[in-house]
């Protein structure tokens, strides 16, 4: 019996994924499974910067169990740019306009509020988001070495995260966002992590797309704050298009 | 985009940061140009690359940051491309080239039959007429003469020195010379306006942007609005969409872009979802090294249906053009005026080491049909232009152009 037992567990470790053990012990090394069953809501207040080009606004982003989220950014000479779903219509209004989200878009952008966070799915959401997991190999970033996997979204194209082969932790995502303005490649870095609660949070994050780079930094992060339900609910525009049927 | 604000710097000797200025542009130019076949073999001849070490010689041994200045609007002249410029503080002691201050008086003047004339006034302005011909700025004669090859840019730099010369600081008082029709001289003192709120764009701030709704023809039936510059996006978008919802019953509407020189690009994307009602619209689209993003268009709720007008002259540049240009590939709008500048590279602006500020473009745009506007303009379905005579009868010929096409255009235009 015995045996039988180690013989299973044999087959187990071998059948086990690679690329699953490397999300698994993200997970591990950023707080633990446990530490995120108890988040149910997430607060996080920042900034975001477009790099070298004199532009900085407000950030703040807010997310809550059940796939409701709102960020919204205020950047000096544009405006507010929306972004939210109420867990049914996920939406955004920018200088474009108000729009509802469909198909693929849809799809990631709940992946995204999900993951808690602002720079990819990442591996949090990896069952409901992911259909495939693959170890590419080792690569070296900004002077480490880094597992590549290949991740591979039930819905939408293939996106390559890079994980810190001796800490753990997630250094580097490369995706690509559908858009109104199509899809755009984007590089997603993190700067830095803080603990946060427990949990070991990305707090700084650069985002390239092109010739732009846009750098996010939180200084405030809470988990289970009181974040009203108001927050989520959809904006008159937002209804009116809801209203209309209009995508 | 752009006026831009310079930083703050007067004559420092070249040293270390000159170089390191250098190497930031030439650096910027070769990773972010959108084609790098463009680059091997510039429009002058040899590459990006063969003009490096010349020109890095150059501002080694350049006496002061002026003097590297001007190296390197040399260098970046190569490329051959607008949406490229060197920005800093100058004296231009030695002009006789009026420099003026950046705020409009309330009227923007124009070379029409070899005149500098008054072509435009802001609402409610009423110490100047059309027509009037200008003479001189706080005694400065106004000069028409620019030291450029005659280039499809001509225009929008012309009309540019022009609204600088006449220029002047908030709050500033300048006296005018004018020739009356009839031959009367007048001076005319004018107050620059204060700012007016107006929020720019990263590095492009303090200007007043003009802009304007009124309701135009014999039964004020046709909806105007004039914007002079893409920018104050937090004011001037939802101004719009007021102007559309008043217009809802309008037979028509016009926006004119007459030496709108550009700003925040999306901003012709917003406004074009105004006048479109099917998704997947786009005005162009925008290519970046490794990126294409589309000018997408999202159509707006209560959206305007009937014809639509736009205006356009040769210093109608940038997101002007790509706003004209893609609403015309779409049939969407009947162009009136003179070809744009030809100067649609959307761009950036960062700050280079020294401090000085450097403008470049890092896509071409392509509009919808395929038509690369940059060099070439936007040519206008109805081409008219000033007179004399006209403006002198207080007639602005473009507008009424555009007010007599839509009232011969009655039905629903086309729209996608």
């Amino acid at each position: 019996m015995r045996t039988l037992l180690w013989l299973c567990a044999v087959s187990v470790s071998f059948a086990q994924n690679p690329a699953d053990k490397i999300l698994e012990r993200y997970l591990e090394v950023t707080g633990g499974k446990a530490a995120y069953d108890k988040v149910k809501s997430v607060s996080m207040l920042g900034t975001m910067e477009i790099k070298g080009q004199g532009v900085k606004g407000e950030m703040r982003m807010y997310r809550k169990d059940g796939g409701k989220y709102y960020t919204v950014v205020d950047l000096p000479g544009i405006g507010k740019q929306e972004d939210g779903s109420d867990g049914l219509t996920v939406w955004d209004k920018t200088v474009l306009g108000p729009r509802l989200k469909t198909g693929v878009e849809k799809f990631l952008a709940t992946c995204a509020a999900g993951a808690l966070s602002e720079y990819g799915r990442g591996p949090l959401e990896k069952d409901n988001c992911y259909s495939k997991a693959e170890l590419v190999g080792e690569e070296t970033f900004e002077g480490r070495t880094v597992y590549k996997l290949r991740m591979t979204p039930k819905e939408g194209k293939p996106e390559e995260q890079y994980y810190d082969k001796e800490t753990g932790l997630l250094v580097k995502t490369r995706m690509i966002m559908p858009s109104p303005m199509g899809e755009v490649p984007i590089v997603a870095v993190v700067n830095e992590y803080r603990v946060i609660e427990g949990i070991k949070t990305p707090v700084k994050l650069t985002n390239e797309m092109g010739a732009v780079s846009m750098v996010m930094n939180f200084t405030s992060v809470k988990f289970n704050d009181s974040v009203p339900e108001t927050m989520f609910a959809l904006p008159p525009e937002i209804q009116a298009l809801v209203k209309a049927g209009k995508k | 985009m752009i006026r831009i604000l310079a930083a703050l710097l007067v004559s420092l000797a070249a040293h270390p940061q000159q170089l390191e200025t250098f190497d930031a542009v030439w650096k910027t130019v070769a990773d972010k140009h959108w084609n790098p076949k463009h680059l091997e073999s510039l429009p002058g001849g040899g590459s990006w690359e063969s003009l490096r070490e010349p020109y890095r010689q150059r501002v080694q041994a350049a006496a002061n940051q002026s003097e590297v200045r001007t190296i390197l609007r040399e260098m970046i002249s190569k490329i051959g491309k607008s949406h490229y410029a060197i920005a800093g503080l100058e004296m231009k002691g030695n002009s006789a080239m009026r420099q003026g201050g950046g705020t409009s008086p309330g009227f923007r003047v124009g070379l029409v039959e070899g005149r500098v004339v008054v072509t435009g006034l802001n609402p409610k302005f009423t110490q100047v007429a059309l027509g009037w011909e200008l003479k001189a700025v706080d005694g400065t004669p106004i000069l028409t003469k620019i030291e450029v090859a005659e280039t499809l840019q001509t225009g929008l730099r012309l009309h540019q020195m022009l609204q600088n010369q006449i220029s002047g600081f908030a709050g500033e008082s300048l006296s005018y010379d004018f020739v009356l029709p009839g031959g009367l001289k007048k001076k005319v003192t004018l107050k620059m306006p204060e700012r007016d709120g107006s929020s720019g764009f990263g590095f492009v701030q303090g200007v007043n942007v003009q802009r304007e709704f009124a309701l135009l023809g014999k039964n004020k039936d046709v909806g105007y609005f004039r914007l002079d510059m893409f920018l104050d996006v937090v004011r001037v978008l939802p101004q719009f969409e007021q102007a559309i919802q008043t217009c809802a019953k309008c037979k028509g509407f016009i926006i004119d872009l007459r030496g709108n020189p550009g700003g925040v690009a999306v901003m012709a994307n917003a406004m074009a979802g105004w006048f479109v009602k099917d998704a997947g619209v786009k005005l162009g689209t925008m290519y970046q090294r490794g990126v294409d993003l589309d000018f997408a268009v999202i159509p707006r709720l209560n959206g305007f249906g009937g014809p639509l007008a736009v205006l356009v002259d040769s210093a109608s540049a940038s997101t002007s053009e790509i706003l004209a240009g893609g609403l015309q590939d779409l049939k969407r709008a009947c162009i009136f005026g003179a070809r744009t500048a030809g100067a649609a590279l959307p761009s950036v602006i960062e700050t280079l080491p020294n401090g000085d500020l450097f403008q470049f473009a890092v896509a071409n745009y392509v509009s919808e049909s395929g038509r690369e506007l940059e060099g070439v303009g936007v040519k206008p379905d109805l081409e008219v232009a000033h007179t004399r005579a006209a403006l002198r009868a207080q007639r602005d010929l473009p507008i009424e152009a555009a007010i007599n096409w839509v009232y011969a255009n009655p039905s629903v235009a086309l729209r996608r």
